[in-house]
């Protein structure tokens, strides 16, 4: 275990020389050029505006940012295989895989902060009253962007970069949509399909606190931890998973 | 004395086009190094020498056979894949932390290393700035940091200008004086023979012949390497000068009529034949 912390930090150098904080004003800049928009097109209030846009904005960056660095912290490094002279050693690759999974975490979870700190600053300017769930709504919204750059991991490690974006983007669908899913079929026949199927994949929608961010609503901190541990519990599993593909691949 | 490398039955196959057709890489190799010992591995390009190291490295699972290596094992790829974004210092940092090594004892031996192997110089510049010369110096000091009970190289002299060939000699010298064994596939054996006690020469995936280096390379089909009067020079099969594949003298004669020198005479380790089940050459 030794060698976990100089893995990790790798990783987190890898995104510093990627300049993934290039994105943090970029949100910014899109959050203060759309809020004025979304507000005189929705006629929405300007301060649910920017909430909204900027729960939106984050989503998506952080979701993004999950995918494509689970796709570079896992599948690049096997394609290149950069990751032989390490693993020759050897190091187990259960190590190495919660290595680029750790790595990745920080890296979002730092990005998240930055992201949600411009968020919290602009929506202050327009006159938000910012509460715990503002916290809850950036901590979760990591949380999902840490298993969706574990899925990414895993089909990356499986195999082609292709392969993983279309995988990683039908299981994101597929998450999102889990919920909803598993409600419309629960009254069917063969409705046990549907729950297997859709308790075989992550759901996605139980990290989306938009409704109760915007309209100010109660999240308990129950709830809120309950979500987190679920990721938790999403991650290792995947990271189990991931391990085991990598320790069966040639790796050179 | 006792054995480092021991494999045997040793199969690798990979499935190919849209079929899956199985090409056999390893076909039955059977080997035993003993510690301290230097083999060298001959062979044309495709006879499996690399596949052999990845699979002694851990780094490719055979189809069948078994394989035992004692000890710590340091490997040079033949095409080796530094992260490119790293210097070198800190890849060697990376690496000895990957191999569990403390701190203290990690700071000394990356220093070491990139004094012995001339990396000082380079030691902070991105890999992705370094000439394949440096990077393969790089790659070897990765391998040699935690002082491996076994190193595996595949073509360590690949990229390598003269002057650093010769250095890398000395330092393969100096890690089988430690106690180190050395597996060692190249096609420039002329400047590793005084290092390797042994030579193995594959084929098609199989081991056609093993033993002490000079009674292997006897058996070997040779190449000439020649000048001419007008500055020119050249490498030359004997099967390409005589008719005869053995008349490695006749050959010589042939060259020396028409006005060459001859230079030097080594094993032709990428002949398109090779030696037959009883060890003699085979007939073009």
């Amino acid at each position: 275990m030794r060698a976990l912390g100089p893995l990790v930090w790798q990783v987190v150098g890898d995104a510093v020389e990627e300049r993934v904080y290039g994105v943090v004003p970029l949100f910014g800049l899109a959050l203060v050029l759309g809020a004025p928009l979304v507000s005189a097109s929705t006629l929405a209030g300007g301060t649910r505006a920017v909430l909204d846009l900027g729960w939106f904005g984050l989503w998506l960056s952080l979701s993004v940012l999950g995918g494509w660095m689970g796709l570079r912290a896992v599948g690049q490094d096997l394609r290149d295989r950069t990751a032989a002279i390490l693993l020759y050693r050897p190091l187990a690759p259960s190590t190495w895989v919660a290595s680029r999974l750790v790595g990745m975490s920080l890296v979002l979870g730092a990005l998240a902060v930055a992201m949600g700190g411009v968020w919290a600053g602009i929506a202050l300017a327009w006159g938000a009253s910012l509460s715990t769930q503002w916290v809850w709504a950036v901590l979760l919204l990591w949380s999902e962007a840490t298993v969706i750059g574990a899925m990414a991991g895993l089909f990356s490690a499986l195999g082609s970069r292709l392969f993983a974006v279309g995988s990683t983007g039908a299981l994101w669908v597929a998450g999102h949509l889990s919920a909803e899913y598993g409600r419309l079929t629960a009254e069917a026949e063969m409705a046990w399909v549907s729950t297997v199927v859709f308790t075989g994949i992550p759901d996605l929608d139980r990290f989306n606190v938009q409704e109760a961010l915007v309209h100010d609503l109660h999240i308990s901190t129950m709830t809120a931890l309950g979500v987190i541990a679920y990721a938790c519990i999403w991650v290792v599993l995947l990271h189990a998973l991931t391990a085991i593909v990598v320790s069966k691949r040639d790796l050179a | 004395m006792s054995v480092a490398i021991e494999v045997s039955g040793l199969e690798k196959s990979y499935a190919t086009g849209w079929l899956g057709r199985q090409e056999r890489a390893l076909r039955g190799i059977d080997l035993q190094v003993e510690c301290g010992e230097t083999l060298a591995i001959l062979g044309p390009n495709g006879a499996g020498k690399s596949t052999l190291l990845l699979v002694l490295a851990g780094l490719r699972h055979p189809t069948a056979g078994r394989w035992k290596v004692r000890g710590s094992v340091g490997l040079v790829p033949e095409r080796p894949a530094l992260y490119p974004g790293l210097s070198a210092r800190r890849l060697l940092w990376l690496c000895g932390s990957a191999q569990g090594m403390a701190e203290s004892e990690l700071g000394t031996r990356v220093e070491e290393e990139l004094e012995r192997l001339r990396l000082l110089p380079f030691a902070d510049r991105p890999i992705r700035a370094l000439s394949q010369g440096v990077r393969q110096r790089v790659a070897l000091a990765q391998a040699l940091l935690h002082k491996p009970d076994v190193l595996l190289l595949d073509e360590p002299l690949g990229a390598l200008d003269p002057q650093s060939a010769l250095a890398l000699v000395d330092v393969l010298n100096a890690e089988k004086a430690r106690g180190a064994t050395l597996v060692v596939a190249t096609h420039r054996l002329a400047e590793l023979a005084g290092t390797c006690g042994e030579v193995a020469y594959m084929r098609d995936g199989a081991l056609w012949a093993l033993g002490p280096t000079g009674s292997v390379l006897q058996r070997l089909p040779s190449r000439i390497t020649y000048g001419m009067a007008d500055g020119t020079a050249g490498t030359v099969s004997v099967a390409q000068v005589v008719a005869d594949p053995d008349g490695q003298e006749a050959a010589m004669a042939a060259l020396r009529a028409r006005g060459g020198r001859v230079i030097r005479v080594e094993p032709d380790v990428t002949a398109m034949g090779g030696l037959s089940s009883d060890g003699s050459v085979p007939r073009p």
